[in-house]
């Protein structure tokens, strides 16, 4: 077991696990920092844009990339109307919001279960093969996600930095009333704020659904482990959702390697309740 | 005679197993009364604002304490239901301890994630909980006959007084501090409540019912599994509360009854059932955040409108 080509294995696999949980965490991180909301449908939105893809690539046979881009750009459109449609109209209202979107992860669950029935599909992966590394086999697949996850976090991370679009955002996270005086429509960036979280959790499907099955309930690992790395990280803080990320994704990756992955789920809600305990505002020091 | 609510309920409730009769019904009419303490065990909290989405696991820990006090050392069920309501007090004062110093958000993510490990840990510790197999043969309470209309009977009994004991809790000192830290929280804790505290006190109230009517359900039907406690199952709880309405003590009943009977006639699917109550959830959210009750109220007051209208022409 302790052999080099094992280590590289739980390294890749701790990646693989983060860049996957942070695509969706974000997501429900912005949304909650900026509206306040916990949207509990982030998970379904996972699951539906991974329906999605299994729709257009196996059904209808179109190329993967091809359809990667339909379904991300629906999800996002998806973003846009739910903002405008459900959202907006409880915004403000946190106990009545987090209500209405456990309503649609319900209905829309129920609704993909009675389409397609509760048994795992899969797509066809387009990334084959796998290569050796001193002596650890690695697959494409992982690959893929390890390169395209860490590319979408580091586009993320300059959008919301050092684009005039990102620093409106940060602006009505961190004051509103300043914001909105500062001629910042709250409006426009609500939607702002759903379409990138959409999208980034659609781009998460895309990446991941090669190496995993797809089925009606896929959207409560992620969802579940975006609420525990947000508060790791600390509430609307996309540097603290990295952090939380990366720290949930290896204690997975290395509790699911030596022990078996039930006991890491049950370490990792010990670990949330023992930050909460401690330092409640999050594992860093100041908001970023 | 003084109008009383809990006399006409007392006689509803007497009355009704008898005149069911029929064994699927009475079967009915048991999960309803449970489902409406777990209910209104919810409202407890929604009280001081606070939502949880783990009360299944609650129901869980009463269930299994009990279940397994009465199969192991030979407890009698009436002490073990007892006893499952007490170890979910102290499971939940342990999660609510640091969970609740916090504002809502968190409260309602670590009632998230508890039930998700409750889950794991009773599918996992096969020894002791038997795993996803679950627990058979868990016994009836002494003294109770078998057959369901005695359950019901007890059932009756058991909501009869949850109820008394949860509304007098409402209408009580401490109720209308809940209502107040609900309503504002800072100003609450200018004028010297120590929220938190009560928010425990809540928190602790509400998990006991929820134990409780774990328990009843184990030495009712005699078989646990841990896929009796999901996620799912809190959340059906909460659509019972919210869907039957926030705005009064009688909307988690009437909403536990019109949903239990209801989800008897479309069960013919699964996942049906998930879609008219998500709709239902989102669509009570968005038009009528008061819910059923409230649906009532708002009649009621057109009528009177109307009424006035007439009398002034």
């Amino acid at each position: 077991m302790d052999t080099v080509p094992f280590y590289i294995q739980v390294f890749t696999n701790g990646v693989v696990l983060s860049c996957y949980y942070i695509l969706v965490a974000v997501g429900l991180n912005l949304i909650m920092g900026i509206m306040h909301i916990v949207n509990f449908a982030q998970g379904t939105v996972y699951m539906l844009s991974a329906m999605l893809l299994y729709i257009l690539c196996e059904e209808l046979g179109l190329n993967y990339f091809f359809s990667g881009a339909l379904a991300i750009a629906g999800t996002a459109g998806l973003g846009i109307l739910m903002e405008r449609f459900l959202f907006r109209r409880l915004l403000g209202q946190f106990l009545p919001s987090l209500v209405m979107s456990l309503g649609l992860l319900l209905a829309i669950e129920g609704a993909v279960w009675l389409r397609f029935g509760i048994i795992s599909k899969a797509v066809t992966s387009p990334f084959r093969g796998l290569f050796k590394f001193w002596g650890a086999s690695i697959s494409y697949e992982r690959v893929v996600v390890i390169v395209g996850g860490l590319l979408l976090i580091a586009g993320l991370f300059i959008f919301i930095r050092h684009t005039k679009a990102g620093k409106a955002i940060r602006a009505v996270e961190q004051d509103r009333e300043a914001a909105i005086l500062h001629g910042i429509e709250i409006t426009k960036i609500c939607r702002l704020v759903f379409i990138v979280s959409f999208a980034l959790s659609a781009a998460a499907a895309f990446l991941v659904s090669p190496m995993l099955v797809i089925d009606p309930n896929i959207g409560h690992t992620p969802l579940l482990k975006g609420l525990v790395i947000i508060v790791l990280g600390g509430m609307g803080s996309v540097t603290g959702t990295l952090v939380g990320g990366f720290i949930i994704g290896f204690i997975e990756s290395i509790a699911g390697s030596f022990f078996d992955p039930t006991i890491a789920s049950i370490f990792s809600f010990v670990i949330l309740v023992g930050i909460l305990l401690v330092r409640p505002s999050g594992l860093l020091p100041y908001r970023m | 005679m003084k109008f009383s609510p809990f006399l006409i309920v007392a006689i509803i409730l007497a009355g009704l197993p008898a005149l069911i009769g029929d064994p699927y019904w009475l079967h009915v009419y048991i999960m309803t009364c449970l489902n409406i303490i777990l209910a209104a065990s919810l409202r407890v909290l929604w009280n001081v604002g606070l939502l949880s989405c783990g009360h299944a696991a609650f129901m869980g820990i009463g269930a299994y304490t009990s279940a397994l006090l009465a199969k192991e050392i030979g407890l009698s069920p009436w002490l073990g239901m007892l006893a499952g309501g007490g170890l979910s007090v102290v499971v939940s004062l342990a999660l609510g301890y640091p969970a609740l110093r916090l504002t809502g958000i968190y409260f309602v993510l670590v009632t998230f994630a508890f039930n998700e490990v409750f889950f794991l840990i009773a599918t996992r510790w096969r020894e002791f909980t038997g795993g996803p197999s679950g627990l058979l043969g868990i016994p009836r309470p002494t003294g109770i006959p078998a057959g369901k209309l005695a359950y019901a009977y007890f059932a009756s009994v058991l909501l009869w007084l949850s109820l008394i004991i949860l509304f007098r809790f409402e209408k009580s000192r401490v109720g209308r501090i809940w209502l107040a830290i609900r309503d504002t929280e800072l100003r609450s804790r200018c004028v010297g409540i120590q929220t938190t505290h009560y928010k425990l006190f809540a928190f602790g109230v509400s998990s006991f019912f929820a134990g409780l009517a774990g328990a009843a359900y184990a030495h009712y039907i005699g078989f646990i599994s841990p896929t009796d406690f999901t996620i799912w199952q809190s959340i059906y709880a909460q659509i019972y509360m919210i869907v039957g309405g926030v705005a009064a003590f009688a909307g988690p009943i009437l909403g536990s009854v019109v949903l239990t009977v209801l989800s008897e006639f479309i069960r013919a699917a699964g996942p049906l059932q998930s879609v008219v109550y998500g709709t239902m959830l989102a669509v009570v959210m968005l038009f009528s955040p008061g819910g059923l009750v409230s649906l009532g109220r708002y009649f009621s007051g057109w009528f009177k409108k109307k009424k006035e209208a007439s009398a002034r022409v």
